[in-house]
């Protein structure tokens, strides 16, 4: 990447000459982005992939007598810039009249100052790169007898840098970088195979511990060999970090100012209520910079904030952009989600349950009976946002007088997501930073239906 | 690109009515949503969008949103009734990085003598 694009001013300069052709009445928003991606794939000790990809995209929105029109293009060509604007201008003829529509405008809130963008991530070369999943890949394969393979062993980066121009008055810059490793592992005895993961995630490769990801890949899929199925029972259960992050991202995805206002939203009317227990606080914190999904500003180019969705269990507030927020006559919350190809939705993009005192340890160390969830299949079919029902495949250990016991496997939890939030017994003080929306925690639910025999 | 193309499962000679008549206490599952599989393990699961409860050969109460959960090389152990009824599903596309092959699977009624059933009136 070249160093003006480095700062984004470049960018918001072409948007800048976008904007200005703004007739009166009419509304014009340009979202630009310049990214590159690197995915190395190892497998038996060599190269599998190698994919390296850079991009130039532009997305221009305009608003004019209360319709919306969109195009988008992938290139800073300023001849394609400009007929994609006459597409979209095109496109807004076509639109639906709705009084709610509009861009963003300044609302005052300042920019959170983050340091989200190393260079030095761009500096590194691609032999580098490959030798970290080569060394990933041996040192997940060398970390057990037990280890038979290695599925997959990934290294995976990108660097990006956006900006936001508007008609109304708003210009944004912002700019990231961030990387993980990830590794499958299996792991043998017999005709018995399990798998296990590891993760390591930083803003550069100097935050990245790839030791520490090869040694989770290993005792995960390790210590499920002989596992059978559990009885069938009501128990509580501890979700492993990894796990309470898929859960925290479906909760999140219930929060929406869109879901709520299609009436798809399990908590539409609950505002101010009492929805989860006490130890549960939940928040979508993208001015955190350690959070993966950290971010200076939304979609829209307003500034992000630190949201409070559930305080101490009760219900605070739906997330927004400017339509929904508008639409259901509060504002936005700087929650805009969007690539360049399309218009602004509403989502989480640093969702936290705030950690607890306890170790994990701690936590199963009070409990006579229960189950570690260490893994969750088929959550996107098993779990109904609109009603709440929630049924997943799962694995795991059998928890016993305090302590790990018996691996488990092919059993499924089951409850509702109402229920589990107010079933919440503790949250760990494990706080992990996962290449996902949630950060992980250890998250221990009561009476959940474990299936097995 | 290597994928299977068209798998099927052969035809049995029994009435599928007859299966569900001759069981007294199971599911019939009659739509499968989204579901994931494991192909290192081959632990598989299913979301059910269809499903009613079989009591003493005869369909009884809905099930919503259960899930089936198994081992693939198991379960094929575990069939014990084939229909007369074959037929292939709907087509789907089977791909990675950007390529993708058509592919299609077929099976008649089967029954399997048991299968993890996850839900909360466990």
């Amino acid at each position: 990447m070249h160093d003006d694009d480095l700062t984004g001013e470049a960018l918001a300069s072409l948007g800048d000459r976008v904007v200005a052709q703004a007739a009166p009445g009419e509304q014009i928003e340009v979202v630009l982005v310049h990214s590159a991606e690197t995915e190395v794939r190892a497998w038996e000790g060599d190269i599998e992939s190698f994919a390296s990809a850079t991009a130039h995209g532009v997305g221009i929105r305009v608003v004019i007598d209360q319709r919306q029109g969109f195009a988008h293009a992938g290139s800073h060509d300023e001849a394609v810039v400009a007929e994609t604007l006459a597409a979209a201008r095109d496109n807004a003829a076509f639109g639906t009249p709705d009084e709610f529509q509009g861009l963003a405008t300044p609302d005052g809130v300042a920019v959170p100052e983050m340091d989200l963008y190393r260079p030095e991530l761009a500096a590194v070369d691609p032999e580098t790169k490959i030798r970290m999943a080569l060394e990933l890949e041996r040192a997940t394969r060398d970390g057990d007898p037990r280890i038979c393979g290695v599925e997959s062993a990934d290294y995976v980066d990108s660097l990006s840098v956006g900006a936001v121009v508007t008609s109304t008055g708003i210009r944004s810059i912002g700019r990231d970088s961030s990387c993980y490793l990830s590794v499958y592992s299996l792991a043998a005895d017999g005709d018995e195979t399990q798998t296990g993961f590891g993760f390591s995630v930083g803003r550069s490769v100097e935050d990245l511990d790839l030791q520490q990801a090869a040694a989770d890949a290993v005792e995960r899929a390790v210590r499920l060999l002989g596992a059978g199925k559990p009885a069938t029972r009501r128990t509580t259960v501890v979700f492993d970090p990894w796990v309470t992050a898929q859960f925290l991202g479906i909760v999140g995805s219930t929060l929406s100012g869109e879901a709520v206002l299609k009436r798809r939203s399990l908590f539409a009317d609950r505002l101010g209520e009492t929805v989860a227990a006490p130890v549960f606080t939940l928040t979508d914190d993208p001015t955190d910079p350690a959070a993966f999904g950290a971010g200076e500003t939304d979609g829209e180019g307003l500034a992000t904030r630190r949201n409070e969705l559930m305080t101490a269990g009760v219900l605070r507030q739906f997330l927004h952009n400017s339509y929904t927020g508008r639409r259901s006559g509060t504002a936005s919350t700087g929650s805009a989600v969007r690539g360049y190809a399309g218009t602004p939705g509403v989502g989480c993009m640093a969702l936290v349950a705030t950690p607890g005192d306890a170790t994990p340890d701690e936590l199963v160390a009070g409990m006579d009976d229960g189950v570690l969830v260490q893994g969750v299949t088929g959550l996107h079919s098993g779990v109904n946002p609109v009603s709440g029902d929630f049924s997943t495949g799962a694995e795991g250990l059998r928890i016993r007088n305090g302590e790990l016991a018996e691996p488990i496997r092919e059993f499924t939890v089951a409850s509702t997501l109402q229920r589990m939030l107010l079933d919440v017994l503790a949250v760990g003080n494990d706080l992990t930073r996962l290449p996902m929306t949630a950060a992980g925690v250890t998250l221990v639910v009561a009476d959940v239906t474990v299936s097995g025999e | 690109m290597v994928r299977m193309t068209n798998t099927y499962i052969a035809n049995g000679d029994s009435e599928p009515d007859d299966i569900v008549a001759d069981t007294p206490n199971g599911v019939y599952v009659a739509h499968l949503g989204g579901g994931q599989v494991n192909t290192a393990t081959g632990d598989f699961v299913f979301g059910m969008t269809e499903a009613y409860l079989i009591e003493d050969g005869r369909l009884t109460a809905p099930i919503r949103d259960g899930n089936l959960i198994g081992n693939g090389p198991e379960v094929l152990m575990l069939i014990d009734a084939l229909g007369n009824d074959f037929a292939m599903g709907s087509p789907g596309t089977c791909g990675k990085d950007g390529q993708g092959v058509p592919v299609g699977d077929g099976t008649p009624t089967l029954r399997v003598q048991r299968l993890t059933v996850g839900g909360t009136a466990a």
